[in-house]
């Protein structure tokens, strides 16, 4: 189901092996493609063959290039400006809240460390963004 | 008489009583009772007045209204007694003012207030009367252009702004402690010592005679004015004081004197004149004559005034001067005419007795803005004796005789053979106060004023010797024994065969003393010049070197002759030469200024001075040269230099230190960011895989690895708080404190309100001091208040009844905010362990927490500038205090 494709952003593999999981256990069939850093993510937006996600999950350090210079591209591009772009990070500083917000995040998230909680985070992030939420005209 | 009075003659006392006296009850001022006067003063009858109440008696007047009233009474029955003065309001609506005493009385064992009033509206009237007086006064007195004082003895104690103005102050106080003799010159223009004076004036002022005179005063500065002075003495209480008043006349004096030389001193000038003169109208009828006139011809002025006719004078007519005379009244101009003149022979003017003169009579014509003859005047010259010595001596001799006699030179001729004096001029006369016979026929030496002088004889002979002699000055003594300076100069020459000897005698003394004071002022000046501690430095025109004095060289390092005629721009580094020209101008344009230059020593050192220069000029107002002070002020400069220079490394090391500091504080942040980023993802793939474990794989594990995995969860739990807590911990200590005054029994009580909603099962009795305020950073207290108050909540939590306590109390003389509880306490043998990071009294599992939390406290109030200290015993509660700013603030 390519219309309906998430991009997940981010370079550890036990937050996404931990994400999938989530998702998947609570029946969110979505296709999940992963970007192991900020020019992954980018190349896969705007390569020669550029994905169309309904959702990016961003988080914010990353190598190479990270999530706010990722999310200052996605704002800055005709194709991708209205994207819901939520932040999934294990950051609580007011600086990158505030950044984030600043360029256009749609919603700012901190992983919670606690397995329970973080299960029902995801859950709850998968079931607004991509059932309750209204998606931008494409 | 017993002495007592009938209660019964009360009542008429009561009633005859010149006061107004009303009985008033408490609560409400009604009128119980009064008497006739007090019916009078409002104009109600007595029955009508027992019928009101004090307030209907007040108008509306605040404060004099009737609720005021009302309380007056009340404020009686307090006190015992008031006394006041009200404004009251009478029947037929007019306000009048009275003066009320309330005193609390007690009838038949009732409480009433005894109000005795006095009409006093003519006392009213009386003193405002007298109070828009002395407005008026003062005002007069301030606003007098006359400068007006007051003294106590001769002492000024008062004065308006006129005469602060009058004597160039700036304000009273420069004047008042001050006597009139500081402002005034030290002498008076008669002579007379002003102190003298002024006493002599303030005296007989004092002694009750009021002294009106004229007065020199100066102002402040020095700068004389001419006033009218009048004193009066002035009794004030039983002490004794002068009213002077002081009015600057300088302009009336001015315009008084230019009307005397207008008329009257024309008059003095045609009067005293020793010239003698008529003055007569366009007609030729004399109208004024002047005494000389009067000497010379002896006559009196109703002799001649009006009777005598210039152009009726025989003669005039007789010897042919008529025309001249005609001419001038037609035309104007002056003419000159010598005339044998015999009063015998005068038919207008009766003389008192007949005279023969021969008069020079010069007649001018006066006109006026027309150019028309309107007076004449003629001037008399009575040149009898010189027209006889005329007849006698030849012109030429004439001349020489008349050089000899107004010669300002004392002059002796001697015979060159005899030595005898021939002949003596007046002014030597005069010099010597000998008079002339006994000098002529003697010889030079037998003159008191050279007989002392052994070289006389000496010098006679050294003269007919070599013809010429000159003594630049010889001392004499004239017969009244007055010493004079002379310089003697004598030569021979021949007259006709005989050879005569002439002496010139100038008397030099006033010379002789005016050179020897320039002498010793110049002296004076020289040595002050030479021993000044600062440098003297007199310059030409071009700005080269006349003279400079000792201390000059030594601190330049060049010799006089060295600096001698040298450009001082010489001496300066280059970077002074354009302030330098600029200076010349000014010292051109006539400017003298002070200011700092730089010279270059003849060690090339460099000198520093303070230059004080003024130009100096010619008596054609020409600049000529610069006369300049300077101070040495190297020292100062170079002081000043250091002081830059240390400024400036403070400032570098500063910037180094704020940069590094800066850098120290951006690693410390991506450090903390690291931590709170990094160190937590491990962790939850720590707890997630773990779990994951138990959820995938329960049937394969059996209890004890579950029991494994479940502390694997509960040790995550920790190290995620631990690592909240330490990142707290070291952003505190860069935090920015934004001090604001705050309620921090409102914070007290947020905080607590959000651990209630946290722990809804608990049952904490929580007591808040309410209102206490304190000035801190909101958000970093209210950690503070977190921390405690949740520390209050978790060591109480094996209570039954909880109790925790917020407020404010003094600890060690210092104001300090507590929290109270009653939980588990501790051991205060560990206090100090209290605060230091990761140091726990209580284990884990007793009572959950990281160890961070008072660490956090004691951090954040350090940084307000203040102190925490804790109080406990085991198993009975611990108290927290914490100051923050205050008085502990910056010390």
């Amino acid at each position: 189901m390519a219309s309906k494709t998430i991009l997940l952003v981010d370079d550890n593999l036990d937050d996404e092996d931990l994400t999938i999981r989530s998702f998947k256990k609570h029946n969110l069939t979505n296709n999940i493609v992963v970007a192991r850093d900020g020019a992954e993510a980018i190349e896969i937006l705007f390569g020669a063959k550029p994905l169309k996600p309904v959702l990016i999950l961003l988080d914010i350090k990353l190598p190479k290039i990270d999530g706010k210079e990722v999310l200052k591209r996605i704002r800055s591009d005709e194709r991708t400006k209205l994207l819901p772009v939520v932040i999934l990070t294990s950051s609580k500083e007011t600086r990158d809240i505030y950044d984030s917000y600043n360029l256009g995040a749609n919603s700012y998230i901190r992983k919670p460390v606690e397995f329970g909680e973080f299960m029902e985070t995801v859950r709850l992030l998968g079931l607004f963004w991509l059932v309750l939420n209204e998606p931008p005209p494409v | 008489m017993s002495g007592r009075i009938n209660p019964a003659d009360y009542l008429t006392i009561f009633n005859a009583a010149h006061e107004g006296l009303v009985v008033h009850d408490i609560p409400n001022g009604t009128i119980i009772e009064c008497n006739q006067k007090a019916a009078d003063i409002w104009g109600y009858s007595i029955a009508e007045m027992q019928q009101m109440t004090i307030g209907q008696l007040s108008g509306n007047t605040p404060p004099f209204d009737q609720a005021h009233a009302l309380q007056m009474v009340q404020e009686a029955a307090r006190h015992g007694q008031e006394r006041f003065e009200w404004l009251a309001k009478n029947k037929s609506g007019r306000e009048f003012w009275v003066n009320v005493n309330l005193n609390k009385i007690e009838l038949e064992s009732q409480e009433y207030i005894l109000a005795i009033v006095n009409d006093i509206t003519e006392r009213k009237q009386a003193e405002k009367e007298l109070q828009d007086k002395e407005i008026r006064f003062r005002t007069l007195f301030e606003s007098s252009v006359d400068a007006i004082y007051l003294m106590a003895g001769s002492t000024f104690i008062e004065c308006n702004a006129g005469a602060v103005k009058m004597f160039g102050c700036t304000d009273k106080s420069q004047m008042v402690g001050h006597t009139p003799v500081e402002f005034s010159p030290a002498l008076q223009p008669n002579g007379r010592p002003s102190q003298e004076k002024a006493m002599e004036y303030i005296n007989t002022a004092l002694g009750g005679q009021p002294q009106r005179f004229y007065w020199q005063h100066c102002r402040r500065d020095k700068t004389v004015f001419d006033a009218e002075v009048s004193l009066n003495s002035l009794k004030l209480g039983d002490k004794l004081f002068l009213q002077a008043t002081v009015r600057d006349i300088t302009e009336e004096r001015r315009a008084k004197e230019a009307l005397l030389s207008s008329r009257q001193f024309l008059e003095r000038v045609i009067e005293n004149t020793p010239n003698p003169m008529w003055i007569s109208d366009a007609k030729g009828t004399v109208i004024r004559l002047n005494q000389a006139l009067r000497d010379l011809l002896n006559l009196t002025d109703e002799a001649i005034v009006g009777k005598y006719n210039v152009f009726n004078d025989t003669q005039v007519k007789e010897q042919g001067f008529l025309p001249l005379v005609q001419k001038v009244f037609e035309k104007g101009g002056t003419v000159e005419f010598e005339i044998d003149y015999q009063t015998a022979k005068e038919t207008q003017v009766k003389f008192n007795q007949p005279i023969h003169k021969i008069l020079d009579i010069m007649i001018s014509a006066v006109v006026d803005n027309n150019g028309q003859v309107v007076n004449a005047i003629a001037q008399h010259k009575d040149i009898t004796e010189r027209k006889q010595i005329e007849g006698k001596l030849s012109i030429s001799e004439l001349r020489y005789r008349r050089l000899f006699e107004a010669a300002k030179d004392g002059i002796l001729i001697l015979d060159y053979e005899s030595g005898m004096i021939v002949d003596v001029n007046p002014f030597l006369e005069k010099l010597l106060e000998y008079p002339v016979k006994e000098i002529l026929g003697k010889q030079l030496w037998e003159i008191g004023s050279f007989k002392d002088i052994a070289a006389s004889k000496e010098a006679y002979t050294k003269l007919q010797a070599k013809d010429y002699i000159r003594y630049e000055d010889l001392p004499l003594e004239t017969k009244g024994g007055k010493k004079a300076e002379v310089e003697f100069i004598s030569n021979v020459y021949l007259v006709g065969s005989q050879k005569v000897i002439q002496c010139n005698i100038r008397d030099i003394t006033e010379r002789k003393r005016a050179e020897l004071l320039i002498k010793k002022s110049e002296e004076r000046y020289r040595r002050i010049i030479k021993t000044a501690s600062e440098g003297i430095w007199e310059l030409d025109r071009e700005f080269r070197t006349i003279a400079a004095n000792d201390k000059m060289c030594e601190m330049l390092g060049y010799s006089l002759a060295e600096l001698k005629g040298r450009p001082i721009s010489d001496l300066m580094p280059s970077e002074e030469i354009a302030d330098h020209k600029i200076r010349m101008v000014h010292r051109q344009q006539g400017i003298g200024e002070s200011y700092e230059r730089e010279f270059i020593r003849k060690d090339g050192t460099t000198l520093w001075t303070l230059i004080s220069a003024s130009p100096i000029f010619d008596e054609h107002n020409q600049m000529i040269g610069t006369f300049g002070m300077l101070t040495d002020i190297t020292e100062r400069k170079q002081a000043e230099e250091e002081i830059r220079l240390l400024n400036a490394e403070l400032e570098r090391r500063v910037k180094e230190r704020t940069a590094q500091l800066e850098s120290a504080n951006k690693e410390l942040e991506s450090f903390s960011y690291s931590v709170s980023h990094d160190l937590r993802a491990p962790l939850r793939g720590i707890d997630g895989f773990s779990k994951i474990l138990v959820e995938d794989y329960a049937p394969k594990l059996d209890d004890q690895a579950k029991d494994y995995i479940k502390r694997i969860h509960k040790a995550t739990v920790v190290m995620s708080q631990l690592i909240d807590d330490l990142l707290r911990l070291s952003q505190i200590s860069t935090a920015k404190v934004n001090q604001v005054d705050l309620n921090i029994s409102d914070l007290a009580k947020e905080v607590a309100d959000c651990l209630r909603a946290e722990n809804p099962q608990r049952k904490v009795e929580v007591i808040i001091t309410p209102g206490l305020m304190a000035h801190g950073d909101r958000g970093l207290l209210w950690i503070v208040l977190e921390n405690l108050l949740g520390n209050a909540y978790k060591f109480t939590s094996t209570k039954e009844n909880a109790r925790i306590e917020f407020g404010q109390t003094k600890k060690d003389d210092k104001e300090m905010f507590f929290v109270r509880d009653n939980g588990a306490g501790f051991d205060m043998n560990y206090t100090n362990k209290l605060f230091i990071p990761f140091q726990r009294l209580h284990s884990a599992s007793e009572f959950p927490g990281t160890g961070i939390g008072l660490a956090t406290v004691k951090r954040i109030v350090s940084r307000h500038g203040g102190s925490v200290l804790a109080e406990g015993k085991v198993g009975a509660g611990a108290t927290f205090y914490f100051s923050i700013g205050g008085d502990d603030y910056g010390k």
